[in-house]
């Protein structure tokens, strides 16, 4: 069922996704709505139109290709969406199947575009010993379907919603050099069973060959744009297709010409915007230099790019934030804000005298250290949950309302905090909590207690949990407590503070008043989503801490009004330290892929015979950084302009002296060092260990390219050995 | 098994030799220099250098940073750690006429299911 506010969000843009020249394109809208209103929905609806408006426009091949860009920060988050996308692009291309003319031959389907860890980047073939590949995991599941992952992070088909199975996934057309992964239903009245696969492309190698015409993607996949030739294809840098796919500049022969180029992406769509600050905004802001060029096209001597709309349920100075990573000058935040605060139209803040309202408790105790408040906070609120959940008849009452604080949800600023109260929860409130009526005060008639058992363990939701486990915790955590596969504690980080969205949850415990009110806010909104069964959060703070004191002293004040204390973000993609970092791979890829010719891993070496061609990248990046801020002095803004000309210059003349020098010795240059041949790379990873044997001075120093937009640092491993000589067991 | 990883600030900052550190399904120790595997690399501060080595009165004093595979995989390269602790104290009680009541211990031999190994802080 649409909500208002999703109808007049879609109705809003389609001015902007239909007429490509109209100057409301170039509009940013903001979706700014409290978290769990259904944004998700409001931008797929505008994703279906603008998919569906592309092919009946053009129903040949020619209107294939990318054409909604969808993008996340973290994988959590990325899943979740996945399977609610999926499902539309499911329903679209059932549309399609009933009337191919009008809608074309090229089916709607949707990519996976994330890092190695969530989904697999490679097919891999028959011996190359590569444990990561799409194939190597496919046979792992095939084989194992109960203990091993499977190949793709989904478990479900997003259609029907059976649970996947071991005959699920196919590699094909070999088992022993599969080019794709296909995946059916096991349901056998499911629409997408046999012969009819799903329409999912998760794995990076088909990806680039198939362009599925929606894409969701982390933002750290920008970093892939200066190494390799294929991610240029999602842009639109194909001029070749037969029947499996499309074939850009740096693929080998195949396929016929294309009878005109396909179009750049028409949407993109930033989720949780306020994320993209700091550092990682820093860089996105840098790349998007690249995604803002590469998606560029001329109508009629108009400049015309794709439509961005964001999202975010916390911001603050949102139009600086868009304009140093977006280039977009006007901001519309949607829904407006009107006369009165608690009234939008579209939202209304319900008072808390006729709606439950989350509630938020803080607790500090003096001379008593932060674990011993956490160990008691923990029992008294498993226990009080038992107690009440027993009285409204336990598992045998289907709709049981304590069942929302039967599963306690600990939230911790750090993985080290994290890990010591696993300890105490896997031990001290296991134990005590089987005893714990026995503890009650003298003369206590009516014990607010009862004892427990709780699972030996808590599940993680953690960084350090890989993607499949993630997944897993969360569908158990959405099980009502009757069900088996239950959880009694989770234990999380804010790897959950955005897009956890499981209605179930009711209980939180805060471990520290978290480091920003931004996440505090996103944090705790994780419980109490259900507006039948109100949260608790309960906030341990350590008043041996000035910060924390602080909090606790003014916690009403705090809570009532802490929407205001969300703190302004700061991007800044044109510091200088930002561009020391990152300006060399956004050369490098504006050059490799706005240049057709240059785009081959090998062509690296041409840069001298194409320079000439390259005149728009120096404005691009001028541009760009000249109109990343308005807090610039003309003065200011020449200068910065005049810098950012002499990098480019600097760059565009190293490369091609260091292209002259490998040429000298008939070495050749290609971008990174594992795409092709082995030829002398110009790009390297900061951690290289080969550029740290070279001279000083040397010009390569100067092309160094990270693999992510995060902060990088050499990781050691750890040997782990144990005194009788054994290796520790372990999952 | 996959493979554990520490950055490298955090090597010299939170988890130094002597550090506990606490993973997913056990803990272990971080062993001494001496157990430490591969090739150090030496850290280029010659300013920071003489200070500490007229300060340390150590002449020779180097400044190296933990080891790191120069590539994906190189393998016994990194640096050690013992895991610490092996026995645990079960989660129930036994009842024996000589010692009373107690919980008893449970070491790297035993099966898993039956004690959960976990250690309190």
């Amino acid at each position: 069922m649409w909500r208002p506010f999703q109808l007049a969000f879609v109705l809003m843009n389609l001015r902007g996704i239909a007429k490509p020249t109209d100057p409301e394109r170039e509009v940013l809208d903001l979706l700014f709505f409290p978290t769990g209103g259904g944004k998700t929905e409001a931008y797929l609806g505008l994703a279906a139109f603008t998919l569906a408006l592309r092919r009946l426009r053009d129903p040949s091949v020619t209107s294939s290709g990318v054409s909604v860009l969808m993008r996340y920060t973290l994988r959590l988050l990325t899943l979740d969406q996945l399977g609610r996308a999926a499902t539309l692009i499911c329903a679209l291309e059932l549309e399609r199947q009933r009337d191919v003319g009008r809608l074309g031959k090229w089916p709607f389907e949707i990519g996976l575009w994330v890092g190695r860890k969530a989904t697999p980047n490679r097919m891999g073939k028959k011996g190359d010993n590569d444990r990561n590949s799409a194939r190597a995991r496919t046979i792992a599941f095939q084989n194992d379907s109960k203990y091993k992952p499977a190949p793709v992070p989904i478990e479900n088909c997003p259609w029907c919603g059976t649970k996947f199975e071991a005959t699920s996934f196919r590699l094909g057309p070999t088992t022993d050099h599969p080019t794709d992964l296909r995946i059916t239903c096991a349901n056998e009245d499911c629409a997408f069973t046999r012969d009819n696969p799903l329409p999912i492309v998760a794995v990076d190698e088909p990806l680039y060959h198939r362009l599925p015409c929606f894409i969701i993607a982390t933002v750290d996949k920008l970093a892939s744009l200066p190494w390799l030739s294929t991610p240029g294809k999602l842009f639109g840098k194909v001029d070749r297709f037969d029947s499996g796919g499309f074939y850009g500049p740096g693929d080998g022969a195949g396929g016929t010409k294309l009878p005109r180029p396909l179009l750049p992406p028409d949407l993109i769509i930033q989720d949780e915007l306020h994320l993209i600050s700091g550092p990682l905004g820093t860089m996105v802001g840098l790349y998007e230099t690249v995604v803002e060029a590469l998606c560029r096209r001329e109508i009629n001597g108009t400049t015309v790019l794709p439509k961005i709309v964001a999202s975010t349920a916390t911001v603050r100075r949102a139009e600086a934030q868009v304009r140093a990573l977006f280039n977009r000058s006007q901001v519309d935040v949607f829904p407006p804000p009107g006369p009165d605060r608690r009234d939008s139209f579209f939202a209304h803040t319900v008072p808390a005298s006729q709606k439950h309202p989350r509630v938020y408790v803080g607790v500090a105790a003096q001379g008593r250290s932060l674990k011993v408040v956490l160990l008691h906070a923990y029992l008294a609120m498993l226990s009080a949950a038992k107690k009440h959940y027993d009285a409204a008849g336990g598992a045998a009452n289907a709709t049981n309302p304590a069942d929302p604080y039967m599963t306690l949800l600990g939230y911790f600023n750090a993985l080290r905090e994290l890990g010591g109260s696993r300890r105490i929860v896997e031990d001290e409130v296991r134990s005590r909590l089987q005893g714990y009526v026995r503890h009650r005060r003298v003369a206590e008639a009516d014990c607010p207690f009862v004892d427990r058992t709780i699972q030996f363990d808590a599940i993680e939701l953690t960084s350090r949990e890989p993607t499949n486990r993630v997944a897993q915790a969360k569908r158990r955590l959405a099980l009502p407590f009757a069900e088996d596969g239950r959880v009694d504690v989770a234990l999380a980080t804010n790897m959950i503070s955005v897009g956890l969205d499981i209605t179930r949850l009711g209980l939180m415990v805060v471990l520290g008043q978290p480091k920003t009110s931004a996440e505090y806010i996103q944090a705790t909104s994780r419980v109490g989503r259900d507006e039948e069964r109100p949260g608790l959060v309960i906030t341990l703070l350590n008043v041996h801490k000035p910060r924390d004191r602080s909090h606790y002293e003014r916690f009403e004040a705090y809570h009532e009004t802490f929407y205001r204390a969300v703190e302004a973000t700061s991007v800044t993609p044109f510091a200088p330290r930002a561009v020391d970092r990152g300006l060399a791979a956004v050369v490098v890829s504006l050059a490799r892929h706005g240049e057709p010719a240059l785009t081959p891993a090998a062509r690296a070496a041409d840069l001298a015979q194409y320079r000439s061609r390259l005149g728009w990248l120096k404005t691009t990046v001028r541009a760009r950084a000249e109109n990343h801020t308005k807090d610039l002095e003309p003065a200011e803004r020449q200068e910065l302009g005049g810098k950012m000309d002499s990098r480019v210059d600097d760059l565009l003349d190293a490369w091609e002296q260091i292209a002259t020098e490998k040429a000298a010795v008939q070495a050749g240059l290609q971008y990174g060092p594992f795409e092709a041949r082995p030829r002398p790379p110009l790009l390297h990873d900061p951690l290289d260990p080969d550029l740290k044997k070279e001279p000083p001075h040397s010009k390569l120093r100067k092309f160094k390219a990270q693999w992510s937009l995060r902060d990088v640092e050499a990781e050691v491993p750890v040997i782990v050995r144990r005194l009788d000589g054994g290796t520790p067991e372990g999952t | 098994m996959s493979i554990i990883k520490i950055r490298q600030s955090q090597i010299v900052s939170t988890y130094g030799p002597g550090a506990l550190v606490d993973l997913p399904d056990y803990a272990v120790l971080v062993a001494g220099l001496e157990h430490w595997a591969g090739d150090a690399q030496l850290v280029p501060e010659p300013r920071l250098l003489a200070n500490l080595r007229r300060r340390l009165g150590y002449p020779f004093l180097e400044l190296r940073s933990p080891p790191v595979p120069e590539r994906d995989d190189e393998f016994g390269i990194g640096i050690v750690a013992w895991q610490f602790p092996e026995w645990f104290v079960a989660q129930f009680e036994v009842i024996s006429k000589e010692y009373g009541r107690s919980r008893p211990l449970a070491g790297p031999s035993q099966k898993r299911d039956r004690f959960r190994r976990r250690f309190a802080t």
